[in-house]
């Protein structure tokens, strides 16, 4: 009893890194499982970067449209993190992290040029911002852009 | 519009490098450990040298947490506290230097010197012996290890990797600190290297020489020892504890050997019977006088 208490803080570690090892995994497997799917069926509507649509001729009409996520990272790529953070390299653990972001942002962001009946949209800009607070290592990531909708 | 349009994305994610996030994860920790090592052997090796440095009332300040001073006048430690004291030599110890031998009534047979200049006989060590000269030996090693401020570096040395372990974590840092500094043990954890040893034997067996005219029944408890671990064989719990804090005594027998015939120390001469006071212990204990030692 005595030698578990003296390594109590050791333990919650260890168990923490194990959940969020688990957990993570589990999370970003079906995470990307979805992204997938509505990758496909959001397919019909375009993005791009240009500022203006490739033809001019016909008239649009355009607002702007956004979608925005904000992903948290699980213990255990905080911990590889650090790692890094110390040994240097590519911060593996949080590429698949905003990987999953940036993708789920222009998702949402194409469901809301969909729901307003564009199918292309322009001039797609990529933000990001840390979400504050002690010990939150959360990132937000918005995607927003021009959706144009052709006017009959 | 046709050249307008958006590829499907590639499956593989080009943008996601983790493939194996455990694996480097690992090699990660494991360099972090080596690093870790590495730093706690060298603050240990570093504390080891500066601790010979502190003043021996540190030591005695530290001490003074675990031992209390025995009543002078109490036996056998008055015995044992006058043996120890007539095997110190001409030379004496070192300025502010004091011993101070205490008598445990614990049946394992070891002697420990620990901080402070207090040293440990033990019960079963004076059952293992049958002369005065087996004893001032033993006593003579202690002593050498006080001198040479053997536990005070081994001390330093433990209390360096208790320092590490807590930065590693708060919990097993106290936990190494609090067994080190002996609440339990009083002290008596403490190893020496192999060099410290055969350093506090080849001392102790000149001391031996001086007092005695001779070493002979010097080495009679590292051969009762001997004796008694290759009767317990292999059954590693049952070997002496003196055989596991004290490594090797062949080869210690062996090199008390060759230093007595380096110095011309005679090998033979009359053993002198134990002091009464100790005696008596055996003789309460039942242990039958072992004649020719």
């Amino acid at each position: 009893m005595q030698t578990f208490l003296a390594f109590a803080d050791l333990i919650v570690f260890a168990v923490l890194l194990l959940v969020g090892y688990i957990a993570g995994r589990i999370a970003e497997k079906v995470h990307y499982a979805s992204i997938r799917k509505r990758e496909k069926l959001f397919e019909r509507v375009t993005v791009f970067s240009s500022r203006f649509p490739p033809t001019v001729s016909q008239p649009f009409q355009a607002t702007l449209v956004c979608g925005s996520v904000v992903v948290s990272q699980d213990y255990f790529k905080a911990v590889a993190a650090g790692l890094y953070s110390i040994f240097g390299g590519r911060v593996r653990s949080y590429e698949s992290l905003l990987d999953r972001a940036r993708r789920e942002s222009v998702l949402r962001m194409k469901h809301a040029a969909m729901r307003k009946g564009a199918s292309m949209i322009v001039n797609v800009k990529f933000q990001t911002s840390q979400v504050p607070g002690r010990g939150v290592g959360a990132v937000e990531l918005i995607a927003y852009g021009t959706a144009l909708r052709p006017v009959a | 519009m046709s050249d307008w349009s958006n590829p499907r994305l590639p499956q593989e994610e080009i943008n996601v490098g983790e493939s194996r996030p455990l694996l480097s994860f690992f090699v990660m920790v494991a360099g972090l450990g080596a690093l870790i090592l590495a730093c706690a052997l060298l603050l240990m090796l570093f504390a080891q040298a500066i601790a010979a440095w502190l003043p021996f009332s540190a030591e005695q300040a530290v001490a003074a947490r675990f031992f209390k001073a025995p009543d002078p006048a109490a036996e056998p430690e008055a015995t044992l506290q006058k043996l120890a004291e007539s095997l110190v030599g001409p030379q004496g110890l070192p300025a502010g230097m004091r011993l101070q031998v205490h008598y445990s009534a614990l049946p394992v047979a070891n002697a420990s010197a620990t901080v402070g200049g207090n040293i440990t006989i033990y019960r079963g060590l004076v059952e293992a012996i049958d002369s005065e000269n087996a004893l001032a030996m033993v006593l003579a090693h202690e002593i050498a290890h006080i001198r040479h401020r053997d536990p005070v570096r081994s001390l330093g040395r433990g209390m360096a990797l208790a320092v590490v372990m807590s930065a590693v974590s708060a919990g097993a840092g106290s936990a190494a600190a609090d067994w080190l500094l002996g609440s339990a043990g009083k002290l008596t954890v403490l190893r020496f290297s192999r060099t410290q040893e055969a350093r506090a034997d080849a001392d102790a067996l000149a001391a031996v020489a001086q007092r005695y005219g001779h070493v002979a029944g010097a080495g009679t408890f590292f051969q009762e020892m001997q004796r008694r671990a290759s009767e317990a064989g292999r059954a590693a719990e049952s070997v002496p504890v003196f055989m596991r804090t004290h490594p090797a005594t062949d080869d210690r027998l062996y090199r008390m050997e060759l230093l007595a015939a380096e110095r011309r120390w005679a090998t033979e001469g009359p053993l002198t019977p134990l002091p009464p006071a100790l005696q008596a212990i055996r003789d309460a204990r039942g242990v039958k006088v072992q004649p020719g030692g």
